[in-house]
């Protein structure tokens, strides 16, 4: 079963022009926030699902993804 | 036996090599010298400690000794797992090995299991690099490759482990139940693999934690309503000022129970994605159960009886609701953040009406 929660807070920002689409974000994220898309470009799918453990933004090689929790 | 054990103790932490020597069967020889290896079944006194731990009991000394071990007869072509040095942890762990021919790297989580201590940033980087190079590693096995649970991802920089000893992470599945299939599939893990589940037994098993958490605040109940029934108590003995208290306090042990257990185990089925509206929900459902029952707990037939009562029952089961956010896999720090930053300030502002009220309701008026 997926649970939803709270929609709009996750602090959570994906810069693609810096992404080298290498899917270690998809393989990290227990959620499913990232996707690869046709052509193996990796696409923010779900930012709702975040929960901000930090997982991709630690592991992204070319800091293309920030997780700031509680911030703002 | 112990005696290997103790070769890998950690330095500055005690460790209670007690909780795993029975967990031992035999070492296994390896260039950087004999490897103790673990079970991979568990005997009665695992099962127990287990138990305890989620019951709280020792929880937090329920440390194994950091390095390396061996599931099986490992060579040099064999896998390496890494993990934390949680005991329920490597339980969980090994009981999902048999037949395989593997080793396993604890590191020093501080007796914390996988995600939380990725979380707290102990299982890191920094921590696997100092373990790879006191166990030896280099020597034993000839690839350079370590399979990680994938929720240590948060507290991992995976590119430092390779730079600093040439040993590539990756990420196996988050269950242990899935790692024979991981292995056998070339360690690749299938979407399902990797997605955290939250079902109704996951959430069960945290309900013990929660429960104790939340029993701190029977003697305050109890004190609470013994004080309040001294107030204007008529011509009442202390024997029924003391049965009174008792019977008054009884919504509330229930309370606990609903907002520790009860709410954690409906998640799904209650409405709205805020836990502080779940545990509002069940509160004012609870209160109307309460009132109408009323007698059974020798509340007095009075409105600022009801209504306070109802306040404060509230308030306790959404504050305990609230509070399982902290246990959740899928609640966002920020979000938590929100609901806390909203809601404590109700559910307190709730409580003192309700304690006023209930005062009140002593001199009869309404």
């Amino acid at each position: 079963m997926k649970m939803q929660y709270l929609k709009g807070v996750a602090k959570l920002y994906y810069y693609q022009e810096k992404c080298i689409h290498c899917g270690i974000c998809i393989d990290v994220c227990p959620h499913e926030v990232f996707a690869w898309q046709e052509n193996d470009k990796m696409i923010l799918q779900d930012k709702e699902r975040c929960m901000e453990c930090g997982a991709c933004a630690m592991n992204c090689p070319v800091d293309a993804v920030e997780v700031k929790p509680g911030v703002g | 036996m112990i005696n290997i054990i103790n070769l890998a103790l950690e330095d500055e932490i005690p460790v209670f090599d007690i909780d795993l020597a029975y967990a031992v069967n035999g070492s296994v020889d390896s260039p950087a010298g004999p490897v103790p290896r673990l079970n991979t079944t568990l005997t009665a006194r695992d099962y127990w400690h287990d138990w305890r731990a989620r019951w709280s009991i020792k929880r937090n000394h329920f440390r194994i000794p950091t390095g390396l071990y061996a599931i099986g007869c490992p060579d040099e072509h064999s896998p390496v797992l890494v993990t934390a040095n949680y005991k329920l942890t490597l339980d969980k762990l090994r009981i999902e090995l048999g037949g395989l021919n593997l080793w396993i790297l604890v590191i020093d989580t501080k007796g914390v299991n996988v995600w939380c201590s990725a979380g707290k940033g102990t299982f890191s980087a920094p921590q696997i690099i100092k373990r790879i190079n006191q166990s030896g590693l280099h020597q034993i096995v000839s690839h350079r490759r370590l399979i990680l649970p994938q929720l240590a991802a948060p507290g991992v920089a995976s590119q430092q482990v390779v730079k600093a000893t040439g040993f590539k992470v990756i990420y196996g599945p988050i269950r242990s139940a899935d790692i024979a299939d991981f292995l056998a599939n070339h360690n690749k893990a299938s979407a399902a693999m990797r997605q955290v589940r939250f079902n109704l037994w996951d959430r069960i098993i945290l309900t013990p934690v929660e429960l104790l958490m939340a029993v701190k605040f029977i003697p305050i109940i109890l004190l609470f309503f013994l004080l309040l029934n001294v107030i204007k108590p008529g011509n009442a003995s202390w024997l029924q000022i003391i049965q009174t208290a008792g019977a008054n306090s009884l919504p509330y042990l229930a309370a606990i129970v609903i907002g520790s257990v009860f709410v954690p185990v409906m998640l799904p089925v209650l409405p709205f994605k805020s836990f502080a509206l779940k545990g509002t929900l069940a509160g004012l459902i609870w209160s109307g159960l309460v009132i109408y029952f009323n007698h059974t707990f020798l509340f007095k037939n009075l409105y600022s009886v009801m209504l306070g009562n109802s306040l404060l029952l509230t308030a306790l089961i959404a504050f305990l609701s609230l509070n399982f956010t902290g246990a959740t896999p899928y609640t966002s720090f920020s979000g938590t953040q929100k609901e806390t930053l909203a809601g404590v300030p109700v559910m307190a502002a709730g409580a003192a009406l309700g304690i006023i009220l209930l005062v009140i309701s002593r001199f009869g008026w309404f």
